[in-house]
């Protein structure tokens, strides 16, 4: 029983760090890419032609989400860190990447990595100091970081294609609209344009979760002083999880930025990593899935709940009842087992 | 390279499906335009000269319904016999035919409360469907709340105009609206009578706003305020919601204007420390400087509250935007403030007695749950009268497509109601800020409302837009001179 | 550049903020100690407690001093009951999974509060020293005028800080005198071993949880009258800047902690008074700049490390 294989929540965290890794391509994995492959294809063919437009932009949400929980999902449950601030990183990308875009005009795909790699940055110079400290301590700190980003970003706002700095248009015509991709200028190729990269975000977790840093933070989570003894470098690994995660948000907020065209702070508010860290918890941390399930709850949920005549507010109480509902199954399954965190 | 052609070929793809799924609503709304439009425009044409002896007669709304017969200028003008305002048909019988589709898209999350709008505009359309409806077609109402959400903004657009396939839109009033989905709706040619929040809904060719939005608003406040004898110094001071930087400019204009030094404040919202901001602007405006403040109910009442409690309400000389024309601001703040904030009040007071204000008063009561009277409603009340005028100056045969009504939402040259100084008008233009007259109001705790000191102003002319529009309106004749 | 005349006026009102972060500081800070669940609820339940108030005391149903104690006992009802029934089931959880299980009862709170009041609308209630006010003046010179200190308050600023002050030395005195508090001080150092003392580990966290709960209640009515408002959404998510000043306490030293929310009061608030535009603009970072600023201090000794239950 392996990690990466393995669905339920409490005998992963039980499991042997060193328990038989898969092989990249056994039996069962070319199985599941299959899987994946035929999703993929229904996701981004078939979806499109049976919906709308509406449904087209609420997945596109869900699919960025995805990206930002897939990584946020990673690092809770393989490394066993919880970040609380990975809106702090997604929106700076996000701004970061508007901005480049009325100064430059370089290409899309340039744009957000740029984006990403300054988040990046900024994530492990945070990072570098704050692994050193244990659990509860950086969440808060991360947590603290997002409020104090969003007081900067509130008063920086997003460039709409003035001049300065922040770029800022002062009067009412001239104002500029983030621009997208060449290939995928209309909402419905955006959306494919968004899966792909998705995908990729996800391969590129994935490469590394079967591979020598998998190995490591599972040690990690298991006991980080066994890990020390066992001779793993774990500020190395923890910092490595932490970059990769900063780069998979980034890359989310760079795809935000062309996604909504005209950005604004609220999907940057401290309540937002707070909802975030609630739905990635009900999509589950093991396996990657868990990430997509978690991007449709944040941007697929609300909008079904209003179309069945429920106030969306509905969905912040069932992300709490969720939320609450998966600490105490797992709760009641660690006391069955006799384990204590 | 390969990934190049890949994402070609998925871009042929989707623009196909694209193509596709647009084909037959877009084609076949574009024929029915070509068909339908010449006569509805000839209609407008011929219904504007109806129009003008009432504008010689005198500006004020009532003779226009003694004037015109019962044809498309008096059903749309929505008066009775007796000169009393009516929703629609006035028949008081229920509409049951094809409903026309309006849609909005509203921002309402605790501490930016739009909905009280949207919920107006909607009891203006019940009370339509009550009687007669637009010649027996009900209005079915559509609202999309975008929660200050950019991705929500998008898809609510997106809903409202492909999936719903609403006509027109009516009463939307939201932060995020007009620049996320400005620009889609030109493309998409979808007309909209909205109440404008950020400086994107004031440069759009077929948005038009009922309200003059923050920027003017706290000019007009301004204005008055150097009235009443501000020296030294003008402090604008708002939040930092996206687009703010435009609430303050037209106040720093007015300063350099008269000479007066001036400077900005942002306040993050909400408010947490009022007493330090409220001795911070005080402290920047010195003794007997001015002070714009633009804020929502909640916030204004937060930053009242403070200047009483720092006891500083005199040390200035205050004015607001509009959205504090609100009852709940008269009733949380006390007697110290009392005819001491300038408020530009955009619309007459809701006590006023006016066939108009009678009928807001009842559909409010009777349609809209009770909900506190204020300018916040009264903008959904017209945004919604207007609306219902043009669909009914389409006349009873009329095919109620996207493109008609557009053309209908055009043709409003003049539309006349006694909570405007002026008349207010759509025409073909460029850019819209029909409503560039102010009134101004000031708290009063012994009745708990906002009490009349000013009457009707005209906005200064001090940006290009509204020196613009001003010239537009007699070259054009709109409004007043239509 | 201070603006010299502001530096009083903007004092007492950062004196006020200081309190509030002290108290709830306090509070968070003793049920951390004695159960180990840093409750992130603790400005909900305060915002749905005072949002019964503003109910009760719009229709007319009771008198106002009901109202007042309505919101103090719903407070302390929900904290006793979310430590009493959920937390315990909790109990083999890190801290960091306990955490968690508030935020979930935050969320829950906010959404129920979204669906039962119009949160958008302003509501405002007025506690009876909010509305009386004191006007210092020393140091003045002949004719009663150019004090060196003048400025106004209201009275529930001053119930703030003295409340504060009291409840911090309270709270002191009583894990140092009393049966209970030495109690909760040993389940502090080491549950399982108390437990094995036979103390009665449930009942001496019930009572932290109600103790927090109460003051849960008091904090959340005196917000409403700082902020001039009643605002669920700030109120729910002050508690973040709240936890600054405990982290600076490491979530262990109350005096600390005490001390250190005073200190980020006050600072935000003469960031305000400043003539320069940028502290002023950003002088709500202050509470997360000195947390970050302190846990990196702390991260230096790398004393922090290493799983849960250690640190506390």
């Amino acid at each position: 029983m392996s990690a990466v294989t393995d669905g339920s929540d409490v005998s992963t965290i039980a499991a042997r760090p060193n328990a038989d890794a898969p092989t990249l391509f056994s039996q069962r994995n070319i199985k599941r890419a299959a899987i994946g492959a035929a999703l993929l294809a229904i996701a981004m063919f078939a979806m499109p032609a049976l919906t709308s437009t509406y449904w087209v932009k609420n997945f596109t949400s869900a699919a960025i989400l995805a990206i930002v929980a897939g990584a946020t999902g990673m690092l809770y449950g393989r490394v066993g860190l919880v970040a609380l601030g990975q809106m702090a990183i997604y929106g700076m990308s996000t701004w970061i990447t508007v901005r480049l875009s009325f100064a430059t005009d370089w290409p899309f795909p340039i744009l957000i990595l740029i984006a990403a790699m300054i988040a990046t940055v900024f994530g492990v110079i945070l990072g570098l100091p704050a692994l050193r400290l244990s659990g509860i301590y950086l969440s808060l700190i991360t947590l603290m970081s997002a409020a104090g980003f969003l007081v900067i970003l509130s008063e920086a706002k997003f460039a709409n294609g003035g001049p300065g700095f922040k770029g800022l248009v002062r009067e009412v015509t001239n104002r500029g609209e983030m621009r997208r991709p060449d290939i995928a200028e209309s909402d419905f190729s955006y959306y494919r344009y968004v899966l792909v990269v998705m995908v990729v975000m996800y391969l590129l977790a994935l490469l590394h979760l079967v591979g020598k840093p998998g190995r490591a933070w599972a040690s990690i989570k298991q006991s980080e002083a066994a890990a020390l003894a066992a001779g793993v470098n774990t500020t190395t690994y923890k910092l490595w999880a932490w970059a990769l995660a900063s780069f998979m948000t980034g890359i989310a907020g760079g795809l935000l930025a062309a996604h909504v065209k005209s950005p604004s702070t609220f999907p940057f508010f401290v309540e937002q990593n707070i909802i975030l860290i609630a739905v990635v918890v009900m999509g589950g941390v093991i396996s990657l899935w868990g990430g997509i399930v978690s991007g449709l709850l944040a941007a697929v949920l609300p909008e079904l709940l209003q179309k069945w005549g429920f106030s969306d507010r509905w969905s912040l109480i069932l992300f709490g009842v969720g939320l609450t509902a998966n600490l105490l199954i797992t709760s009641a399954q660690l006391n069955k087992a006799g384990i204590k965190e | 390279m390969k990934l190049r052609r890949y994402g070609a070929a998925l871009a042929a793809a989707s623009l196909v499906l694209a193509a596709c799924g647009g084909d037959d609503e877009e084609t076949g709304g574009a024929d029915t335009a070509t068909a339908s439009a010449e006569p509805t425009a000839e209609d407008t044409a011929s219904a504007e000269p109806t129009a003008e002896p009432t504008a010689e007669d005198t500006a004020s709304a009532e003779p226009t319904a003694e004037d015109t017969a019962p044809e498309v200028g008096g059903e749309a003008s929505q008066m009775s016999a007796d000169g009393e305002s009516v929703c629609g048909l006035g028949t008081g019988e229920e509409a049951s035919g094809d409903a026309i589709k309006i849609g909005a898209v509203v921002t309402a999350i605790p501490g930016i409360a739009f909905d009280l709008i949207t919920n107006q505009t909607r009891a203006y359309f019940d009370c339509v469907n009550a009687n007669g409806g637009i010649y027996g077609h009900p209005i079915e109402y559509i609202v999309e709340n975008d929660e200050l959400d950019p991705a929500k903004a998008g898809a609510a657009a997106a809903k409202l105009v492909e999936s719903d396939n609403v006509v027109a839109l009516a009463g939307s009033t939201s932060i995020l609206d007009c620049p996320i989905n400005g620009n889609y709706y030109t493309e998409q040619s979808i007309y909209a009578v909205i109440a404008g929040v950020p400086a994107e809904c004031f440069g759009l060719p077929n948005v038009a706003a009922v309200n003059m939005g923050p920027h003017y608003s706290a000019l007009g406040a301004a204005q008055a305020v150097v009235r009443a004898g501000a020296a030294g110094k003008m402090v604008a001071v708002t939040n930092t919601a996206p687009g703010s930087e435009y609430n303050n400019t037209g106040v720093e204009a007015l300063a350099a204007q008269e000479g007066l030094d001036y400077e900005s404040v942002f306040v993050e919202t909400p408010i947490s420390d009022a007493d330090t901001v409220i001795l911070d602007i005080v402290a920047k405006a010195g003794e007997g400087g001015g002070v714009t403040l633009t804020f929502t109910p909640p916030e204004m009442i937060k930053l009242m509250v403070a200047a009483e409690n720092q006891g500083v309400i005199d040390d200035v000389i205050w004015g607001s935007a509009t959205p504090a024309n609100d009852g709940s601001v008269a009733q949380a703040v006390g007697p110290d403030w009392d005819g001491k904030l300038l408020i530009n009040a955009e619309f007459e007071p809701t006590d006023k007695d006016g066939p108009d204000t009678r009928l807001y008063a009842s559909i409010s009561e009777e349609f809209g749950g009770g909900q506190p009277l204020g300018s916040f409603g009264q903008m959904g009340f017209l945004a919604g009268r207007i609306m219902t005028s043009a669909l009914l100056s389409m006349g009873a045969d009329a095919e109620f497509t996207r493109d008609n009504v557009s053309e209908a939402i055009k043709g409003i040259t003049r539309f006349e109601s006694d909570m405007f100084c002026k008349p207010w008008y759509f025409g073909d233009l460029p850019l819209h800020i029909p409503n560039n007259w102010d009134i101004t109001v000031v708290p009063d705790s012994a009745s708990g409302k906002m009490v009349k000191t000013e009457e009707c102003f005209a906005i200064a002319e001090l940006d290009d837009p509204l020196i613009q529009t001003r010239a537009a309106e007699i070259s054009e004749g709109l409004g007043e001179n239509g | 550049m201070l603006d010299t005349n502001q530096l009083f006026p903007f004092l007492m009102s950062g004196l006020g903020f200081g309190a509030v972060y002290a108290m709830s500081g306090t509070g968070l800070l003793v049920l951390y100690r004695t159960t180990g669940v840093l409750n992130f609820s603790f400005g909900a339940i305060g915002a749905f407690g005072a949002s019964l108030t503003w109910s009760t005391i719009e229709n007319e149903w009771a008198p106002d001093w009901v109202a007042y104690l309505i919101c103090i006992a719903f407070c302390a009802l929900i904290t006793l009951g979310y430590g009493v029934i959920l937390a315990p089931r909790y109990a083999n959880r890190d801290d960091l999974n306990k955490m968690l299980g508030t935020l979930g009862l935050a969320l829950i709170l906010l959404g129920f509060m979204f669906n039962l009041w119009n949160t958008e609308d302003a509501r405002v209630f007025r506690l009876p020293t909010g509305t009386r006010r004191m006007q210092i003046e020393w140091f003045c010179n002949a004719e009663g005028k150019d004090c060196v200190f003048d400025a106004r308050i209201t009275y529930t600023q001053v119930l703030a800080v003295v409340f504060a002050l009291v409840v911090a030395a309270g709270v002191t005195i009583y894990l140092q005198r009393t049966k209970m508090g030495t109690a909760m001080r040993a389940i502090a150092n080491d549950r399982e071993v108390a437990s094995l003392l036979g103390i009665p580990v449930r009942r001496v966290e019930a009572a932290a949880w109600l103790g927090s709960g109460i003051l849960c209640g008091i904090v959340g009515l005196l917000l409403v009258d700082l902020f001039g408002s009643l605002d669920v959404v700030l109120m729910t998510w002050f508690v973040i800047p709240s936890l600054a000043p405990v982290l600076v306490g490491r979530l262990r030293h109350l005096w600390v902690a005490f001390f250190a929310a005073f200190a980020i009061g006050v600072v935000e608030a003469e960031l305000n008074a400043s003539t320069w535009d940028w502290p002023s603009l950003y002088r709500k970072t202050t509470a997360y700049v000195v947390a970050i600023g302190a846990l990196l201090w702390f991260a230096r000794k790398r004393n922090l490390v290493i799983s849960g239950r250690s640190t506390r």
